[in-house]
């Protein structure tokens, strides 16, 4: 996968996993499709190629052949669709009593992160992009507010994002693995929002628990805090 | 005309059902009344083809084995080439250009419109 | 009418019987095209064969303005930072470029097919309308030049994207009269093309020629027919929704305005329920195109008929309640509903590509350029069609919407079926509409380079979208591979640019040559080339009886038994023998004009007189 997606950070939340494997099951399926086409076009292309002045056979129909290629594609879009259902009810789910919350404000062209238990904000400069720092192995619920037009709040290697949507607060919750690392770009800002959209990203930086705790009361609360570029 | 009023009552019939199972697992206001809205709409042609089939009974096209000779007389009145159209066209678009643009192009768009209509009405009444 | 020696009619003997269509047409001029030669004659006129011609030069006028837009996006980002626009000027171009390729270019060419085609291959006169014709017409040449005058404009053209969400769209968001510009301009359009599907639908309705049984017209004429009914439902909803954002932006509603009491969710309901069926708006008369491409150069009738009807149906019904799939990521839809309905779309449209291949099964299958292009179609196709159901689970929908997977997807659905679509239809249909073939030779070039730019241009923009690329940017951070990429799909469009030099060419040595095609040089089955090459004025002087949906086809094999619909060629002779069988249709009274059309007096008494307009 590294190789076709070298910008793609691996996933990273159990919802994560999850959506790369119905991710797969639709990839090989769609190759599948993709493939079975193909080869009955070059099938029909190369033997069915005029040899003859004679009128080929002028069949109209054939109900049997038709109602199979009708259930078919039925059956399997069906069962795909119940294939991802559950997984969709996994990623799609909001943890009330989470281990952190995070409240994201997005705004034009930026982000601010605060950590409510805390009272810590995290915010970027004209120049620097904020850098979310989270807890590995444990629960997050993100609660997201937009103070103008519609954001979305999308992270790479959580495989999700979720539209902010000003005057409609957001909620999403991930369980995330034990995955400590930096993530330059991993954040990303997905629906178009005016003039500097494609400026406003973020980097994510995952702790782990014990790091993650004193790097949250090292923290000053009174004003918002800009925290050093994760090095790639 | 009974396979027309066929099409378009199961045009109606199928957004009442969407609608209603749309609604039922709780899709959003405007979403369900759009779709019953489109089942008006499909209602409407619904019911006008099959008033019309009633009222008018086969009609020459829906029969499978007539020629184009037994479609005797009258086939068509086509009007002449006209300048109506385009200057319909303009003064529609002026009337809306005026709302970002400034008012008095929307009345300047409501007199070529009024005045073509008039014409295009007077046109029309040649028989 | 010129008189036929019955040995003529029945076809050169040497031909193996065929019958060919020339030998009923008329040489003695008596029916001429006619054109307008003036411009005060293109101004005014209310032919349905010019106007169809009009609207196909006007969207290709918008479809080579999209592509220098579609140029400037590409330029932009083949490399990171900003060389070659400006951020708004970028958000205006990918705009305007969005706007202009769906709203002025793949919509109104389905339209300019509608208004050639569909009296043509139902054996009508004209349009059901003439001069609502020309006036939606107009509308659309004036509503999209108005989208183009907000590059003049103070602030530039709008910079929202094509589907305009508030509240970025709105007067805060958006100050400009760009904004305003495009909104008026989306209205006008919108509204002539409702008009028009008015027009199609009661054309189809009341206008078929008798013996054109509702399962007997062309799948291109039921395709537009669908098409219509879905423009009815889906442009109104937009041209609503399009009001009131006005009225936000001017008159000081708050419809869409979070901050007063409004919803910005509302615009996404109401916009994509015109949105989705939109997709299908542009794509269903397409389908209907290579659906009589395929038969024609495979030699075979049309494979399942009815169930291809019936999966136009079905493609069209689903299409309007699976809206909210674009909106999975606000987290606002109901989830199941929407996955499951986007999913089922894809056993009609399987349905149908199947028919297709069912078609060319044991044919004889030769490949000029038309079935090249027609070909072509059918690969991008089903590389759109597998994305769409990736892209119809929410699981796979919430990394990748808003992504260059998208756009991907969409332009292999929306970009590549319609433009290879579209030049099987221009191949297709060019030696009808000028009497004229194109250079096979130039059009197979064609093909290759649009194949090859087309598919290195849109490819990796799957890649792009996996990897974490947001479309709508002009600018990225130049990560692994992302950069190179971008430069691989930047490159693939100057191929696909190119590729239409060729065309060009062809077209212009085409214009020059005399026009010596005929009536029917693929040896095609609908209507439409039963009568000359280019159709004579209200396009009839003659038909043929009409027992299955290929009547000319019938014809032509009308001495071989048990090959055409009827299976008794003695049943078509003793028909013919009626002299009314081949009288001509409609003899006009000099110039198109008010006066009354009407059969000759020689017609037996036994038909109704049920026309449209009696």
């Amino acid at each position: 996968m590294t190789a076709r997606f070298p910008a793609l950070p691996p996933p990273i939340t159990e919802q994560a996993v999850d959506a790369d494997g119905v991710w797969s099951l639709y990839l090989w399926i769609a190759y599948g499709v993709a493939a079975l086409v193909a080869i009955l076009m070059v099938w029909v292309i190369v033997r069915y190629r005029r040899r003859t002045d004679d009128l080929p056979p002028q069949k109209h129909y054939n109900i049997p052949v038709e109602v199979l290629y009708t259930i078919l594609p039925l059956l399997a879009v069906v069962g795909l669709f119940a294939a991802s259902f559950s997984t969709i009810r996994a990623i799609d789910r909001t943890e009330e009593a989470p281990d952190l919350v995070v409240d994201v404000v997005a705004f034009q062209w930026q982000w601010e992160f605060a950590y409510p238990a805390s009272g810590v904000r995290v915010a970027g400069t004209d120049t620097t992009e904020p850098v979310l720092v989270l807890p590995a192995s444990s629960t997050v619920r993100f609660d997201m507010t937009s103070r103008d037009v519609i954001h979305s709040f999308w992270l790479t290697p959580f495989r999700f994002k979720r539209d902010i949507i000003p005057g409609r607060p957001a909620s999403f919750s991930v369980n995330i693995g034990d995955a400590a690392g930096s993530y330059p770009n991993a954040g990303v800002c997905a629906e178009f929002c005016g003039l500097d959209h494609a400026l406003m990203r973020f980097s994510l930086l995952v702790l782990e628990p014990a790091e993650f705790a004193a790097w949250l009361a090292e923290q000053p609360t009174d004003s918002p805090v800009v925290v050093e570029e994760p090095s790639p | 005309m009974r396979l027309e009023a066929i099409l378009w009552t199961g045009v109606t019939v199928y957004f009442v059902i969407i609608g209603l199972i749309y609604l039922a697992v709780g899709g959003d206001t405007a979403g369900v009344v759009l779709l019953l809205l489109g089942a008006g709409l499909g209602g409407l042609v619904a019911g006008w083809t099959w008033d019309w089939g009633r009222r008018n009974g086969t009609r020459v096209e829906d029969r499978a084995e007539v020629d184009a000779a037994d479609l005797a007389g009258l086939v068509g009145v086509y009007p002449t080439a006209s300048l109506r159209p385009l200057a319909l066209a303009i003064g529609v678009s002026a009337m809306v250009i005026g709302v970002p643009l400034g008012s008095w192009i929307s009345m300047v768009g409501l007199a070529i419109v009024t005045s073509q209509v008039l014409l295009l009405v007077r046109d029309t009444d040649t028989q | 009418m010129t008189t036929v020696e019955r040995s003529e009619r029945l076809g050169d003997p040497d031909d193996r019987g065929l019958v060919s269509i020339d030998q009923f047409l008329a040489t003695d001029g008596e029916h001429e095209a006619r054109l307008p030669r003036t411009l005060v004659g293109w101004l005014t006129t209310t032919d349905h064969k010019a106007l169809g011609i009009a609207y196909i030069l006007t969207s290709m006028v918008f479809l080579a303005i999209g592509g220098a837009l579609a140029g400037v996006i590409r330029a932009e980002l083949a490399e990171p930072g900003l060389q070659v626009v400006s951020a708004q000027t970028y958000n205006g171009v990918f705009t305007i470029h969005g706007s202009v390729m769906v709203y002025l270019f793949a919509v109104p060419f389905g339209f300019g097919l509608a208004n050639y085609l569909v009296p043509l291959q139902i054996g009508a006169p004209d349009l059901a309308f003439p001069r609502l014709n020309a006036f939606s017409y107009w509308l659309y040449l004036i509503g999209g030049a108005v989208m183009l005058l907000g590059f003049v404009s103070d602030g530039g053209a709008a910079g929202f994207g094509w589907f305009a969400y508030p509240p970025l769209s709105g007067a805060a968001g958006s100050p400009g009269l760009g904004a305003d510009l495009w909104i008026v301009s989306i209205l006008l359009t919108g509204t002539s093309g409702t008009l028009t599907a008015v027009n199609v639908i009661a054309t189809v309705t009341m206008m078929r020629t008798p013996g054109m049984t509702l399962f007997r017209m062309p799948i291109l004429t039921w395709n537009l027919f669908i098409t219509a009914f879905m423009v009815l439902l889906a442009f109104p909803v937009l041209s609503g929704a399009l009001l009131m954002l006005e009225a936000d932006r001017q008159f000081g509603t708050h419809f869409f305005d979070p901050g007063a009491g409004g919803s910005a969710v509302l615009w996404q309901h109401l916009f994509w329920f015109f949105g989705h069926p939109e997709v299908y708006i542009v794509a269903l008369p397409f389908f209907g195109v290579v659906t009589e491409i395929f038969p024609v150069f495979s030699r075979r009738p049309v494979f399942g008929y009815k169930g291809l009807v019936l999966a136009t149906l079905a493609i069209g019904a689903l299409s309007t309640s699976v809206w909210a799939h674009h909106m999975f990521a606000t987290g606002e839809v109901v989830l199941p509903f929407f996955a499951l309905t986007s999913a089922l779309i894809a056993v009609p449209t399987g349905v149908k590509v199947f028919n297709w291949i069912g078609t060319m099964w044991s044919g004889s299958l030769t490949f000029e350029a038309p079935m090249k292009f027609a070909l072509g179609f059918l690969i991008t196709f089903v590389g759109g069609g597998v994305t769409g159901v990736m892209l119809a689970s929410p699981a796979i929908d919430f990394h990748l919407t808003d992504t260059y997977f998208v756009v991907a997807h969409f332009h292999y659905v929306m970009g590549g079926t319609v433009i290879f679509a579209m030049f099987a239809a221009i191949y297709f249909w060019w030696p009808k509409v000028t009497g004229r073939m194109l250079s096979e030779r130039l059009g197979t070039i064609h093909f290759w380079m649009l194949m090859v730019g087309f598919n290195m241009t849109f490819f990796v923009m799957h890649l792009l979208g996996r990897n974490g690329m947001p479309r709508r940017v002009a600018d990225y951070p130049s990560v692994d591979g992302i950069e190179g990429m971008n430069q691989i799909a930047s490159v693939g469009f100057v191929i696909l640019a190119a590729s239409f030099i060729p065309f060009m060419i062809s077209v212009v040595r085409s214009l020059r040559s005399p026009a010596t095609a005929g009536a029917d040089p693929w040896r095609a089955n609908s209507l439409e080339w039963a009568t000359s090459s280019p159709p004579s004025a209200h396009n009839f002087t003659w038909l043929p009886p009409i027992r299955s949906e290929r009547p000319v086809f019938d014809l032509r094999w009308i001495n071989h038994d048990g090959v055409g619909a009827l299976s008794d060629s003695e049943a078509w002779r003793a028909r013919q023998d009626h002299d009314e069988q081949w009288l001509p249709l409609h003899p006009f009274v000099g110039e198109q004009g008010d006066e009354p059309v009407e059969s000759t007096e020689t017609i037996d008494e036994s038909g109704s007189p049920t026309g449209p307009a009696s």
